[in-house]
């Protein structure tokens, strides 16, 4: 069964003159994984936001679990569905409030969705920031008082701890130093695994992209322009923008002027 | 006091023994131990490490911006000007005239109700006492610069209009816009896609080799500190664990951090990937 369906999806801006996502069409099995790359100012955050109703689309339609994402909803409606999906933001103070610490927002997230207070409350607080591997004093501190990782594991262990069916992440391990992100990226597996969630996972890095998603979709300028089983994107990539985008990855010897060039040549054929 | 910035030989950034406390009592923690690093006119010198590690804060000393009640000891040159126990007016001096720094977290650095145009514009008609119209014309090349498209109309929108990468780039330009001898880079590529990027790290290098602009490059990304870098310095837990010629620090790996963290490297956990859950499809 599919979690998520997305159907002609299209959203603009200033009264149309900025078309962030134009025509997105994808399907998300249940624990299944999406990654979505693509130009920075494509529209992977807006989509990400159309889907969690943060955004109203202009036309499309978005299915969860089974239930069409209504425009206007009660607060019980909403209450389900953050129950359903969690997002981490791309911005970590996006999903942070700016005066709470760690303890006390998983605290608060995991009385509202999973009921438990206490010292079993205690104890699954302590477990979710285990799993993130933050540091005991960042525990009791203020956003601004951590570092960007710090906060980025926050925003991850908050949004782990509502238990979701559906995450989205929006370039959620870039702060992560290799080592942290390793970790993470095993951790999500693993929930995976005992629960099932699906993922969708924004990202600049198509390293880490191959490494932990299935399917993929590549957007450019609001539209997704290839689309299939990652492996297979990143190996056999079909459509022109993919392949500047695979040939732009830092490498030994590379060379950004040439990546400029490319870059030139690509968008003067596409005029 | 010598009263120029202009000449002086040596280092643009020199630090020496840094450390930095915060929190009294109970609540003491040493954030820096001891960090020593420095970066000559023309030199990108690389800082990564764990997340934690103390990389924003060592940048953020070379700007005067350590967090209130911090206690700093060792020292912190910039253009030759000490800045540990330094008042406020030396400090803005040196920003105005030398140093600029581009931050982790754009949107928590820009002002959410001034238009990207002003807000680029803020850096010129401080240090060049320029006027808004002309302030303005070198804003759009600015923008144009870093690869925003459409740079006229970019400039009269407000920072929750732009996607994370574009709001990164409008921080690079605002950094760059007062040409500045030392740029403090703290991330400034990691919302960027692989190709925009690019563009950026043609600029810097632009920079470096057209003004000798001196550049601490903080990343996540080995491979891309390994591509652009001359020197690499490597931190854990408050402390500089290893450094030397990126080259060097990335073939021959001396301290088993960076050991741990060049085998993290995502393209180097294919063996350990985890195995996608069967019937998903
Ligand atoms: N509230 C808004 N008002 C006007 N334009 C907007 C708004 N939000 C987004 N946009 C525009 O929509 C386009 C897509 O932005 P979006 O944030 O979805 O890009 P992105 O793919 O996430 O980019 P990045 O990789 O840089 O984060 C951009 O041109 C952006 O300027
Ligand atoms: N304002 C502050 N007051 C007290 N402690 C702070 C403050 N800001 C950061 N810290 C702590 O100082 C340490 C170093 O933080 P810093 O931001 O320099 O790390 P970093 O190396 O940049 O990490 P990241 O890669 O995650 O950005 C962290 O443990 C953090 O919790
Ligand atoms: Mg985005
Ligand atoms: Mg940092």
């Amino acid at each position: 069964m599919s979690i998520l369906t997305v159907d002609g999806l299209s959203k603009s801006y200033d009264h149309g003159r900025v078309q962030a996502v134009t025509d997105v069409s994808f399907e998300l099995a249940q624990g299944g994984t999406l990654g979505v790359v693509g130009e920075s100012g494509s529209g992977k955050t807006t989509l990400s936001r159309l889907i969690t109703g943060i955004e109203q689309p202009d036309s499309g339609r978005i299915v969860v679990a089974g239930t069409e994402l209504e425009a206007r909803t009660s607060r019980r409606a909403r209450h389900e569905r953050a129950g359903i999906m969690q997002m981490v933001f791309q911005d970590p103070y996006q999903s942070l409030d700016p005066r709470q610490t760690p303890e006390e927002a998983i605290d608060e997230i995991i009385t509202l969705h999973g009921g438990l207070r206490g010292a079993a409350r205690t104890a699954r607080r302590r477990e979710v920031l285990d799993q993130v591997d933050l540091p005991e004093r960042a525990r009791r501190a203020l956003p601004r008082d951590l570092s960007g990782g710090q906060r980025q594991r926050v925003a991850i262990a908050r949004a782990l701890a509502a238990s979701p069916r559906l995450l989205l992440l929006d370039e959620a391990t870039s702060a992560l130093d290799v080592s942290v992100q390793a970790q993470i990226l095993r951790l999500l597996a693993r929930i995976r695994a005992d629960t099932g969630v699906a993922i969708v996972f924004v990202s600049h890095d198509l390293e880490v992209v191959r490494s932990i998603t299935e399917e993929l979709i590549v957007m450019f300028r609001g539209e997704v322009v290839e689309s299939g089983e990652t492996s297979r994107v990143l190996r056999d990539p079909q459509h022109p923008y993919t392949r500047l985008l695979l040939s732009s990855v830092p490498r030994p010897g590379w060379d950004p002027d040439q990546v400029s060039r490319d870059r030139r040549t690509f968008l003067r054929q596409l005029a | 006091m010598s009263g120029s910035t202009q000449m002086v030989d040596g280092p643009v950034l020199a630090i020496e023994q840094l450390r930095l406390d915060v929190g009294t009592g109970e609540t003491a923690v040493r954030i820096l131990d001891g960090v020593g690093l420095s970066c000559a006119a023309g030199e990108i010198v690389g800082l990564v490490g764990e997340s934690g590690s103390g990389k924003s804060m060592t940048l953020r000393t070379a700007v005067g911006l350590a967090p209130k009640g911090a206690r700093l000891t060792g020292s912190v040159r910039v253009a030759g000007r000490e800045l540990v126990g330094a008042g406020r007016r030396e400090v803005l001096r040196v920003r105005r005239e030398v140093a600029a720094m581009i931050f982790q977290d754009p949107r928590a650095h820009v002002n959410p109700y001034q238009r990207i145009g002003a807000f680029v514009a803020d850096g010129l008609r401080r240090t060049r006492g320029w006027g808004r119209a002309r302030a303005a014309q070198q804003v759009v090349s600015l923008l144009d610069e870093v690869g925003l498209p459409d740079p006229e109309t970019l400039a009269d929108r407000y920072p929750h209009e732009l996607s994370g990468g574009m709001l990164q780039r409008v921080m690079i330009a605002s950094a760059l816009s007062t040409e500045p001898r030392l740029l403090l880079a703290d991330e400034a590529t990691t919302a960027l896609d692989v190709t925009t990027q690019a563009e950026i790290m043609g600029l810097l290098r632009r920079l470096r080799e057209e003004r000798g602009l001196a550049i601490v490059f903080v990343t996540h990304d080995l491979d891309l500190a390994a591509a652009s870098c001359d020197r690499i310095h490597v931190m854990q837990s408050g402390v500089v664990v290893e450094q030397g010629p990126a080259l060097d620090v990335f073939e021959r790996p001396e301290h088993p951090y960076t050991r741990k963290l060049l085998d993290a490297m995502p393209s180097r956990l294919d063996a350990e990937a985890p195995t996608p859950i069967g019937g998903a499809a």
